[in-house]
């Protein structure tokens, strides 16, 4: 794909080799080294703000960056956020290395959680109920994304924009289905009433959040790696998202990779909602979700696209998001923050200065 | 006939914030330097126009901070997109979250509120009566009592419109979108024009966001846009970067918004489903554009067709 909007470059063209760089170019020109130097300048940049407002700057950065690790169920609640992160940011990556973007995992992820919710108790207890869930939350996810994913390989329709759309359409949609249907009589709130037990997913450590969940998580992303790096079907889905027409050319077609990709991605989103609603919250509340969406777009871009890359940089996030919940209950510091490190730990990672590009 | 009126009215209060803030996109789509971050541009625009309002007690310097705020915050997109080398789309939607991150920040800790920022006796932008139009059947209620920054916001598009067809500024920015190299050739800086560009689309959105948060109720909470940039940007696609195609694009967009609120005044139990109408409208917009384009293509095989710089020529 020629770089839809490349704004400073030189105009001479790029070299002919960039279709042997790695997938993701267009947004990740350097090596790990970029990620890392992102996140300590996204850090220290929080230690700005922190210290700028905090009244305790020294208490609220301790809790930021180590509130995580002070207690086990801070520490569960970091691997409960994670495994989600991880299935959103594989999500964000799935998307990408097939040459789309797909923003849409948010509203992906409430639909995936709603329908897992909803399942689990028509389908009965134990795993049968779980297992149903859990395919139907990654269903649902994938046909929430079948739309704009259609338009954008049929009519090269916008998929940023249709996408982003539907984050807002599945948020009223679920609001409306959550009233209408399957709302919580004897609750206040917009909710589902809450599931058995039998059909939460296994907790690892007492008393926390911390679920089973982080094994098929695990699991998940050892299977994209070998997708990704030692299939042919992995290798073409790379080639179709770098340069469409050269693989073409090559007899790939594209269309049908495009296609697939964004439906996994979507599956993968939906699937983070099934695991969040089973795992964390066992009931669909409204507003489960604190933008797992977008920040596993952060989380992917952290993790270069590759699994493993995701997998380190869900962990490291998620402590970050944990650590803020610690900060903002412990000082006058708000949770927000984590939201300006994330709009900061993009630009920095996809900023092209210095590199080859 | 005066529910008629009361419809119309209703649409022009949903067309302002889109129409003016999609005059803004224009240019800076023109100058291949979409700016997708109209959004976090409206919302950081309407904080600061609420603050100022506010602090001031006056509505029109409120105005003014909104626009200064919503052109300053189009400077981090310029700056990360131009002198940091991001992908601009990227580098849009990080700042859309920086934007969500920064005014949570400021509204609960700067204000001391807990999410949503409701000051005391904030004046709102004067409204407008029709005066001699008042009694005319279907205008006069459509038009009576509309805020001062409807008139302003269509103000601004007109001078949107005449900048870009009629002055050589606009020449120079539609020449640095079709062909760098060719405005390079003729001594023009599409940096310098891309920044300016960008920066204009945030004063533009300045104006939407003020008007969000300084026309009818003075509050603000991190959620006020409801995605409004994002139409106002699908109102840039869509309207092909014209005047007359964003205008139109924008009134569209602004009757499914209308008639979502009549919908849901209705009663009918499904207020949180048409709740969603407007942002269906802006996908089968896009999708039948694209359809239509796809057709025309099939018969076209110059490439020298304006396609809005955000769709990969692929």
């Amino acid at each position: 794909m020629t770089p839809a909007t490349a704004p400073a470059e030189p105009t001479a063209g790029r070299k002919s080799g960039d279709i042997f760089r790695t997938p993701g170019w267009r947004l990740l020109p350097m090596g790990l080294v970029q990620s890392i130097a992102a996140v300590l300048i996204g850090i220290g940049l929080c230690l700005v703000i922190i210290f700028l407002i905090a009244a305790d700057p020294l208490t609220a950065f301790r809790a930021f960056v180590l509130g995580t690790f002070s207690t086990t169920y801070a520490f569960g609640s970091m691997l409960a956020v994670a495994t989600v992160l991880v299935l959103t940011a594989l999500a964000a990556a799935v998307g990408f290395r097939a040459g789309a973007f797909n923003i849409g995992t948010e509203g992906q992820l409430v639909l995936g959680g709603l329908a897992a919710a909803v399942t689990a108790q028509t389908v009965g207890l134990g795993g049968i109920g779980q297992a149903a869930a859990l395919v139907m939350a990654a269903l649902v996810g994938a046909l929430w994304v079948a739309i704009p994913a259609w338009l954008r390989v049929r009519y090269r329709t916008n998929e940023i924009l249709t996408t982003l759309m539907f984050n807002y359409i599945a948020a009223d949609l679920a609001l409306f289905l959550v009233n209408t249907w399957f709302r919580d009589p004897t609750s206040g709130a917009v909710e589902t009433p809450p599931l058995d037990a039998t059909l939460w997913l296994p907790r690892l450590l007492r008393t926390s959040a911390a679920n089973i969940g982080i094994v098929l998580v695990v699991l998940i992303a050892a299977g994209l790696w070998v997708l990704f790096e030692r299939t042919r079907a992995g290798k073409r889905m790379e080639a179709a998202g770098l340069q469409p027409a050269f693989a073409e050319f090559l007899g790939i077609n594209s269309s049908r990779y495009l296609l697939l990709s964004l439906l996994g991605s979507g599956a993968l989103a939906g699937l983070g909602g099934g695991i969040a609603v089973l795992g964390i919250t066992h009931a669909y509340e409204s507003g489960f979700s604190p933008q797992y969406g977008f920040l596993g777009i952060t989380v992917a871009l952290i993790g270069r696209l590759k699994p493993l890359g995701i997998l380190l940089a869900a962990l490291l996030y998620s402590s970050l998001i944990t650590g803020a919940t610690v900060m903002q209950s412990a000082t006058d510091v708000p949770f927000s923050l984590v939201f300006i490190l994330q709009g900061v730990l993009i630009l920095l990672i996809t900023s092209r200065r210095g590199g080859a590009a | 006939m005066s529910e008629i009126g009361d419809f119309l009215f209703l649409v022009l209060t949903s067309l302002v914030p889109i129409l003016v803030t999609a005059a803004g996109g224009m240019f800076a789509e023109r100058a291949r330097a979409p700016n997708i971050a109209l959004d976090g541009c409206m919302l950081v625009a309407s904080l600061a126009a609420v603050v100022v309002g506010t602090l001031t007690g006056n509505p029109w310097l409120g105005i003014v901070a909104g626009v200064l705020a919503g052109a300053a915050y189009a400077g981090v997109l310029a700056f990360a997109a131009f002198a940091l080398h991001c992908d601009i789309i990227i580098a849009g939607i990080a700042a859309n979250l920086l934007a969500t991150g920064l005014t949570l920040l400021i509204v609960q800790h700067g204000l001391h509120s807990t999410g949503t920022y409701a000051p005391f006796g904030t004046p709102l932008v004067p409204r407008i009566p029709a005066g001699p139009l008042e009694n005319v059947p279907i205008l006069g209620r459509a038009i009576g009592n509309q805020s001062a920054l409807l008139y302003i916001a269509i103000a601004a598009t007109v001078v949107a419109a005449v900048a870009m067809n009629l002055t050589r500024f606009g020449a120079h920015i539609k020449a640095v979108g079709e062909s760098e190299e060719a405005a390079l050739a003729v001594g023009i800086k599409p940096v310098l024009l891309r920044t300016v560009a960008v920066l204009l689309s945030g004063a533009f959105a300045g104006i939407g966001g003020a008007y969000l948060s300084l026309s009818s109720v003075a509050t603000f909470n991190s959620d006020l846009t409801g995605g409004l940039g994002f139409i106002a940007f699908a109102a840039v696609i869509f309207g092909r970067a014209t005047p007359l195609g964003i205008t139109l694009a924008a009134l569209l967009f602004a009757v499914a918004t209308s008639v979502a609120i009549y919908l849901q005044g209705l009663g009918l139990g499904i207020q949180q489903l048409v709740q969603g109408l407007p942002y269906v409208v802006t996908v089968i917009a896009l999708a039948i554009q694209a359809v239509s384009r796809t057709r025309r293509q099939r018969f076209d095989v110059s490439d020298t067709n304006y396609v809005p710089a955000i769709i990969p020529r692929g």
